[in-house]
């Protein structure tokens, strides 16, 4: 074995000479480069895929059947063009892997974009307009359901086509509980002093003060999500849409019926103690041991995904289904619309195949059904067929009942992470700190508008810088 | 001689390039960041020290300073003692003794990300392993800690969580206990000198280099923790495990204010470098090397 020290000097001249001409180290590269060249040139070469469109979606890995069964669905119907799907992790604020991509200049054909992130990322620039692919298809914007389609522009540009429509929440009971505790399983809560009288009477604290059973934690659905669900259902909202002297919106977090559900929540709180309500509901590992499923925890918001995962994690339960309570002078039947869109990242021209793959994604009878069937998700596209059934289905059907009525998206604002972030910490200091829910709420209001009106420069400052160059 | 050292350079290229492309350029780029508005999706536009000074009056950012001082100043000190503890129980002439030596290592080599689901399972408040026990010691249910869900105790959790790794630093500490000479007890022994004045003037002057490199690795591993709030608390409740590497995580990557994360980032190193200044400095006080 040759040691890789270097060799005494004389030793080394003992050395046998080489058979080959003495070459000096960069003669040898090149002749090992050639050589590569060479023999890579005669392999036999891919032929060229100008019809391969790349798309990127953040679902985990129980969907990729879905998925795997979409895509050769799309590709049967479609014999010229091959679609090559991947995950790209996308945490409803931002992902990171699409972003560091269009700014390598490396982005996927086809992306997916929550509705909720569409303002924020076409106000920064990253994502490619899509108004002149939709005027020439023969698409129209009330074929999708309305709060969808809003979260799929920005100031008037389409930038991305709506695929699924999310009705959150529907109302879920547990109507053995309810038996146990002396209620009528018929007779879900109607009022917020109902679900207050319910949830008391529903839940159980042991001799040492810990909960055993609980009624319904109205936090569960992570912090900023709760606030925008009970804000509607008490009337509230969190945005006005814009107008001459706001064109990005207005940030209304401390409207008073917004105050009043954290309020509530605050009092909530107050009587159960939050650090039990969420030493039981959320440091749970598994869907499985969820105190729902498990049959701790009488009530709870529930996402339409999640019907596949109650029939699965508790079979036998009886529950019922409904609307989510809300004050007399709430409103009701309430909900907010959230789901995911089709777009194309900024860097990328708008090929006719991407788009092509897009409206038949949102829109085809082929890919809906699968959407609804094997995704468990509702389609954006309000005219298809699989609502025909969807609406008549005992439980599916409440989950139309309120995409059907539903007003509501979280907001349409390009600070749409930071305003999720801030209304978290709100509650927290509500929730935890004792702090008051219209100084909480107020501050939120204040800090969010500064982000808003620097967005509003920025974009400004864009346009100017545009309209010189043109 | 000429053409041995370039033969040398050449070899050593592909560790030189990425050295260079993929440690020292970023360096560099991350201090011009640090004095850019950079969005990423837009090119970074210079705004002098203003990121700095936004740190300045960021409460968040004073928080996640506080929150990591806490944890360095907990986690460090209790991972040393339970580490040496472990040593010096594992240091015994007991049959089976390499076993246990494997058992306490393993949390080492096991995945952050497992641990930590684990340890999620271990400190819920109500069904965890931990309260259980507390409750089998009949603690009075109001002393039973809520863990995770509590902004009290939250950061003590995660610092209790990190000596489920102390079996690491028993490992260096078991070879350094055996290094030190038996003719330094025997002598201490024949001076008068019982079990603890032999610990306090033998044993721990004589392990105190491998004391002093586990503490110092401690504190820059303290300072830069990030994996286990990440996986466990996201920085909650109430932002009180919001540590300073997570803030910067969620400046740079959630709001993609990279010139702001950049600054982060110079400051923790600044932080790093005088708290092990002062450490090694204070420590030739301390600590004594073999002659």
């Amino acid at each position: 074995m040759v040691s890789l020290t270097y060799l005494p000097r004389n030793e080394a001249m003992r050395r046998p000479r080489p058979i080959y001409p003495r070459l000096s180290l960069v003669g040898r590269l090149v002749i090992g480069a050639s050589l590569g060249l060479l023999v890579g040139g005669c392999l036999p070469q891919p032929g060229p895929e100008p019809h391969v469109i790349t798309v990127w979606q953040p679902f985990d890995a129980s969907l990729q059947p879905a998925l795997d069964h979409v895509v050769a669905e799309f590709e049967r119907s479609h014999p010229g063009i091959k679609v090559r799907m991947s995950f790209a992790s996308n945490d409803l604020t931002s992902s990171q892997k699409l972003f560091l991509a269009i700014a390598g200049g490396v982005g996927p054909d086809v992306t997916f974009v929550d509705g909720q992130q569409l303002s924020e990322w076409a106000a920064r620039g990253a994502l490619a307009d899509l108004t002149e692919s939709f005027e020439k298809s023969d698409l129209k914007k009330e074929d999708f359901w309305i709060p969808r389609w809003k979260e799929s522009t920005f100031r008037n540009h389409v930038y991305a086509i709506p695929w699924g429509a999310d009705p959150n929440f529907a109302f879920v009971w547990n109507k053995d509980m309810f038996r146990k505790a002396g209620l009528d399983p018929e007779k879900p809560p109607r009022t917020i002093d109902d679900l207050d009288r319910m949830a008391d009477k529903l839940t159980v604290v042991d001799k040492q003060g810990n909960i055993s059973i609980l009624g319904i934690n109205p936090w569960e659905w992570e912090g900023a999500n709760s606030m925008f669900t009970w804000g509607y259902a008490f009337g509230g909202s969190l945005y006005k849409e814009p107008d001459q002297d706001h064109p990005l919106g207005t940030v209304t977090a401390d409207d008073p019926k917004v105050v009043e559900a954290l309020e509530w929540m605050a009092k909530f709180g107050r009587k159960y103690d939050v650090r039990k309500v969420n030493s039981f509901t959320t440091q749970v590992i598994g869907i499985g041991n969820d105190p729902f499923f498990a049959g701790k925890s009488a009530m709870r918001l529930m996402h339409v995904s999640q019907i596949k995962q109650l029939r699965k994690y508790a079979p036998t339960m009886d529950f019922g289904i409904g609307l989510i309570p809300a004050p007399l002078d709430g409103e009701y039947p309430n909900g907010w619309i959230g789901g995911w869109s089709l777009a194309v990242p900024r860097n990328k021209k708008v090929r006719p195949e991407a788009f092509e793959f897009i409206k038949w994604m949102c829109t085809s009878k082929e890919a809906t059904t699968i959407e609804a069937n094997e995704m468990e998700q509702f389609p954006a596209y309000a005219k298809s067929q699989v609502f025909e059934r969807l609406s008549k289905d005992p439980i599916r059907g409440v989950f139309y009942k309120i995409l059907a009525n539903a007003k509501h998206v979280r907001t349409l604002m390009p600070v749409q992470g930071y305003y999720m972030e801030r209304i978290g910490r709100a509650m927290d200091e509500v929730l935890y700190g004792g702090k008051a829910p219209a100084a909480a709420l107020g501050k939120v209001r204040v800090d969010v508008s500064k982000r808003l009106e620097a967005v509003a420069d920025d974009l400004a400052q864009h346009e100017n810088k545009e309209q010189k160059q043109k | 001689m000429k053409s041995r050292t370039f033969t040398g350079i050449a070899f050593c290229s592909p560790l030189i390039f990425g050295l260079v492309a993929f440690t020292i350029l970023p360096v560099l780029a991350s201090l011009w960041f640090s004095l850019c508005n950079y969005p990423i999706l837009d090119p970074p536009r210079f705004v002098g020290a203003a990121n700095y000074v936004e740190l300045a009056r960021d409460d968040r950012f004073w928080h996640s300073v506080r929150n990591t001082f806490t944890y360095v100043l907990l986690s460090v000190p209790l991972g040393m003692i339970v580490g040496l503890g472990l040593a010096l129980l594992l240091n015994q002439k007991v049959s089976g003794i390499k076993v246990f030596r494997t058992l306490f290592f393993l949390p080492t080599v096991v995945p952050l990300v497992a641990n930590s689901v684990l340890w999620v399972r271990l400190l819920n408040p109500q069904q965890g392993l931990v309260n259980t026990f507390f409750r089998a010691m009949h603690m009075p249910e109001a002393w039973v800690p809520g863990w995770l869900s509590d902004e009290h105790w939250a950061l003590p959790g995660l610092v209790l969580m990190s000596l489920w790794g102390a079996g690491g630093g028993a490992v260096l500490y078991v070879a350094a206990l055996q290094d030190v000479p038996k003719e330094l007890f025997e002598a201490a022994e024949l001076d008068g000198a019982g079990p603890s004045q032999r610990f306090r003037h033998v044993t721990i002057p004589m392990i105190s280099p491998v004391l002093l490199f586990t503490g110092v690795m401690g504190l820059i591993g303290g300072f830069q923790e990030f994996a286990r709030a990440f996986v466990m608390t996201k920085g909650g409740p109430w932002d009180s495990t919001l540590f300073y590497c997570l803030h910067l995580f969620n400046s740079a990557f959630t709001e993609f204010r990279l010139g702001y994360a950049s600054a982060m980032a110079w400051v923790l190193f600044a932080i790093i470098l005088a708290a092990t200044a002062i450490v090694m400095r204070s420590s030739s006080k301390h600590v004594q090397y073999e002659q």
